[in-house]
């Protein structure tokens, strides 16, 4: 049905009236009663679908926030089961290819996840750090909703404590335990290189990106530079770096050394082309230029310098591109110039 | 960490309040009040973990932040990076241009990229057949630049892999425009994880979906300036053909599906024309609109029969490369033309009479099909990170399939036959371009001698088997032209002799490695076969006798020979033209190639017999004899051949 329509009956009085005895219970922090009374809702005839849906959704998400008490798990388990009712169509799609408005089974799974993460939050508040050595087996253990909960944990946990970890965490990625992910937020928090560098090695490409992001930022550029420089050799991780040197570049002389360097690089060249047009500066668009023009340079370089000048939208690179177009005319790397300045 | 963050301040979160819903009143794809500020300035946060918050909404999983890497990485790049890599690859690779195509209401140059070799021909001299793929027209459909500069990418990779990816780069001319609504992208990312508005209908920020124009002005890139967040033209309801029908777009500037003041009054719209011309326009046989969700395929049918019918047809051999988990949307008013919305599928499907459709990727139904929420509808336009990196690989290797199979039926391009005993060529033909047509080029044709061995090479215009990683022949995912697919075989006609099975149904047959005939490719890996035969014993027993090559076979994507090389295959008027079956009649099909013949004799010097035979009927003719001239006394055996009575159903 419409979208529109759908809502109109899902936000009707009586559901309005009902979700805000939910949130009352909710206030209350009576998670037993709240359950209860979604417990009624399951089979109220009374209510619209849409608007049973509604409420269904709005007290599975207050049913979450609150302690799993017996009667709320049994509740969620019960609405894990339901299929969803309401299928509204996409409008703005013009096709009327139909999807649920609601989904409180959905909606079950993510709260129950919820206190599986808060439970592991509070199981691994205690632990973080210490030389407990069943520490890294149940973090390996740990899944995905667990995780968030030790990933909260971190973040409360004094620095100073979680290194306490340190040498059992190396020793066990050493032995291909599957804790790289935790090495990276420990890393993060804590800014200990040798644990970043240990989570470049080992962590989920995704996970070692968003740590180096993060530590880009806080960390000193000395400090910060090897772990870089160790995540340029990864294929997955070099092309992030080297945006993330970009940043450091202004105030790192070294910095802007490596990115030169890669410029060379078969595989970073073209991620350094980007990021020295990131910086753009007059200085990098001369040199770039210099380098597109030489004869003597291999041709993929060359067009690696092309590429860091077509990127750049200064004023210097613009310039440097307009005056190329002109000297290597008709050649393959003429043509490229221009479209590059067309652009 | 940023991600673990978020994560952090939603577990803690105990204390219950409302669930975020929204003031606006929706009509439709339009909002009612949209000057009331309790609706025009609500602003939500798409947050990861069960929220009781008033503006925050639960996704389930960790909001999407785009992250800056050329390379592909489990997640969204960033417009900047997207765009750094799109010309990374033009400036690299001469089989990529960057052309400008436009200027969007921000001054953002649009660029399309025509990938392929720089001619503009075959190399069998046809003018090169073109696809254009459009992508990001809606801004909050993040899941459509990834995608599409997924396929810029898997073409870069093979345009140089002897095989399927070469075949294409030197056949093919693709027109891809990766990000049409810049602005609208752009102001998405500026906003990762807001919104505004209403649940019910999210607007600005990370759920734009229109461009940033209105009556003449820009819409600012401040999400909390409110005034004018609504504002803004579905680019995909600005199009000719169906422009303003159907109920389906709307005058209303704050609509969602406003179509904007008049046909392709919007740059991106007339970028996209520019980009069409590239191909150039009239030399497209498909085009792709790529958005997000609800995995189906929009294809609007005109009512053109033969262009509906090929239409499906490519789209279920696409469907089945991901086991048909997208759906069929063909659309249903077929030959009246009443469903057209002014989406930029419909205006390439008439205008241009090709297979033309609305790609809407994953998710099915929303982010509960990753274990997030329903979110009131729309999470399926927030793909998890964790699933894009599969989205983009699977519809790279679709449109690998779509691609190879639009750049035209496959057809023998040379045959080679050599003696076994000392490799002496005895009958080499090569099919030559020349103005239009094309001829048959024998540059050697001697006596095959009964019971003698020989070797048969045949080499086809394409690609025709697909190798998985390890080099096994299998079938192209989804697929069913196999190792064990096709069939030969030689014909005596006129004479009382059994025709000849050739084995070829296997993969041992197929030349992987380079070298032409006897035993290598022609042009790409796979696209000629060897086998070995042994001539009866009883053939051309008093005189030289025709010995007719009879070929059944088909690509890997199941198109079938075009059995006539002599006119080479076009796109016109919504089919194919120039596409005979063995009986010499134009289709979508194609059939037997009975093209090739040689002949035996006892005599190793004689000279060829004067006729050669064929599949086709006799065409009324008043001069006997001459090359080529019609086998009268073979049309009472055509009724005995298989091959003929396999006639296959003519296209209307």
């Amino acid at each position: 049905m419409p979208r529109a329509q759908a809502l109109q009956l899902a936000r009707d009085g009586v559901s309005d009236e009902v979700i805000r005895e939910l949130k009352t219970l909710a206030t209350r922090g009576d998670s037993t009663a709240l359950a209860a009374r979604i417990e009624i809702l399951l089979s109220d005839a009374s209510l619209e679908p849409a608007a049973r849906e509604r409420a269904l959704e709005t007290g599975t998400f207050l049913l979450g926030a609150l302690p799993p008490e017996r009667k709320a798990r049994q509740v969620l388990r019960q609405i894990s089961q339901l299929e969803p009712q309401t299928w509204v169509w996409l409008e703005e799609g013009g096709h009327r290819v139909s999807v649920p408005l609601y989904d409180p089974a959905a909606a079950a799974r993510v709260s129950e996840r919820a206190w599986l993460a808060r439970e592991a939050e509070a199981r691994f508040s205690n632990k973080l750090g210490t030389t407990a050595p069943e520490l890294v087996d149940d973090l390996a253990r740990a899944s995905l909703a667990e995780r968030s909960g030790v990933i909260s944990a971190i973040a409360h946990a004094p620095a100073a404590q979680l290194l306490h970890s340190k040498p059992s965490i190396l020793a066990a990625l050493d032995q291909g335990v599957a804790v790289g992910w935790y090495a990276a937020e420990v890393a993060a928090r804590t800014y200990d290189s040798e644990l970043a560098l240990a989570a470049i090695e080992h962590a989920e490409p995704r996970e070692a990106l968003d740590m180096l992001d993060a530590l880009g930022d806080r960390l000193a550029p000395g400090d910060i530079l090897p772990l870089l420089l160790h995540s340029l050799r990864s294929p997955a991780l070099a092309s992030h770096s080297l945006f993330v040197l970009a940043r450091l570049a202004p105030v790192s002389p070294a910095a802007l050394s490596q990115i030169w360097q890669e410029l060379e690089n078969e595989e970073n060249g073209g991620s350094a082309a980007a990021a020295l047009a990131r910086l753009s500066s007059p200085e990098a668009a001369m040199r770039a230029a210099a380098v597109t023009v030489d004869p003597d340079r291999d041709d993929a370089l060359r067009r690696r310098a092309l590429l860091a000048l077509c990127l750049d939208n200064g004023d210097a690179a613009q310039r440097h591109l307009q005056l190329l177009t002109q000297s290597l005319g008709d050649s393959s790397l003429g043509q490229k110039a221009s479209q590059c300045a067309g652009r | 960490m940023r991600r673990a963050l978020a994560v952090l301040a939603m577990l803690v979160a105990g204390m219950a309040a409302p669930a975020a819903e929204g003031a606006c009143r929706l009509n439709g794809a339009s909002i009612s009040n949209p000057d009331d500020p309790t609706c025009r300035d609500a602003m939500f946060r798409y947050v990861e973990s069960a929220t009781t918050s008033n503006d925050e909404v639960t996704l389930g999983y960790p909001v999407p932040l785009p992250l800056d890497s050329l390379t592909p990485v489990d997640g969204f790049r960033t417009y900047e990076s997207l765009k750094a890599r799109h010309q990374e690859l033009a400036v690299m690779l001469d089989t990529v241009e960057a052309v400008p195509v436009g200027q969007s209401g921000m001054g953002e140059t649009i660029v399309a990229y025509r990938m392929g070799d720089s001619d503009r021909t075959t190399p069998l001299g046809d003018p090169e057949p073109a696809v254009l793929v459009n992508g990001t027209i809606h801004a909050r459909e993040w899941q459509s630049p990834e995608v599409v500069t997924g396929l810029m990418e898997m073409l870069a990779l093979r345009s140089a892999d002897g095989g399927i990816g070469q075949y294409l780069s030197d056949n093919l001319n693709v027109v891809i425009l990766p990000i049409l609504n810049i602005d609208g992208f752009r102001q998405t990312q500026r906003y990762p994880e807001r919104f505004s508005a209403d649940p019910d209908q999210p607007r600005d920020g990370r759920m734009r979906r229109k461009n940033m124009r209105y009556d003449g002005g820009l819409v600012d890139t401040d999400l909390d300036n409110t005034a004018d967040n609504f504002q803004g033209v579905d680019l995909n309801r600005n199009n000719e053909h169906g422009y303003g029908q159907n109920n389906s777009s709307s005058t209303d500037p704050v609509s969602l599906i406003n179509r904007g003041p008049a046909i392709a009054s919007e740059p991106e719209i007339l970028a996209l024309q520019a980009a069409a011309a590239l191909a150039p326009a009239g030399q497209l046989r498909l085009y792709v609109d790529v958005h997000s969700f609800s995995q189906i395929y929009f294809a609007p049918l005109t009512g053109n029969s033969r262009r509906d019918e090929l239409t499906v047809q490519l789209m279920q051999r696409m469907r089945a490369v991901t086991n048909f988990k997208y759906r069929d949307g063909r659309s249903t008013a077929s030959g009246t033309g009443n469903d057209a919305i002014g989406t930029t599928a419909d205006y390439f499907a008439y205008e241009y009479q090709v297979p033309s459709w609305t790609l809407e990727l994953e998710p099915l139904n929303g982010g509960q099909d990753y274990g997030g929420t329903a979110s009131h509808g729309h999470s399926g336009f927030i793909l998890p990170d964790s699933e894009i990196a599969r989205v983009r690989d699977e519809q790279a290797q679709t449109h690998l399939l779509g691609f190879y199979r639009q750049a035209g039926p496959p057809n023998v391009v040379a045959v080679e036959v050599r003696a076994a005993s000392d490799g002496q060529v005895v009958y080499r033909a090569e099919w030559t371009g020349n103005g239009g047509r094309r001829s048959l080029q024998v540059s050697t044709n001697m006596a095959l001698l009964p019971g003698a061995q020989y070797r048969l090479w045949i080499a086809f215009s394409k690609p025709m088997r697909w190798r998985d990683e390890n080099g096994e022949m299998q079938p192209f995912a989804g697929q069913t032209v196999g190792a064990d697919s096709g069939s030969a075989r030689l014909e005596f006609p006129g004479q009382n002799v059994a025709s000849l099975p050739l084995r070829i149904d296997r993969a041992a047959v197929w030349n992987m490695a380079p070298g032409g005939a006897p035993d290598g490719y022609h042009r790409y890996a796979d696209d000629s076969l060897s086998v070995d035969f042994t001539l009866p014993a009883n053939v051309a027993e008093r005189s030289a006798q025709p010995v007719m090559l009879v070929l059944d076979n088909a690509d890997l994507s199941g198109q079938k020979l075009d059995a006539d090389p002599v006119t080479p295959v076009s796109w016109t008027n919504g089919h194919w033209s120039g596409f005979e079956n063995e009986l010499g009649e134009e289709g979508d099909i194609g059939g037997l190639d009975c093209s090739i013949s040689f002949f035996a004799a006892t005599d190793a010097n004689a000279n060829p017999p004067a006729d050669s035979p064929s599949c086709k009927p006799a065409a009324p003719t008043s001069t006997g004899g001459g090359g080529g001239g019609a086998l009268l006394w073979l049309l009472p055996m055509l009724a005995g051949f298989s091959f003929v009575s396999a006639r296959p159903r003519r296209a209307t």
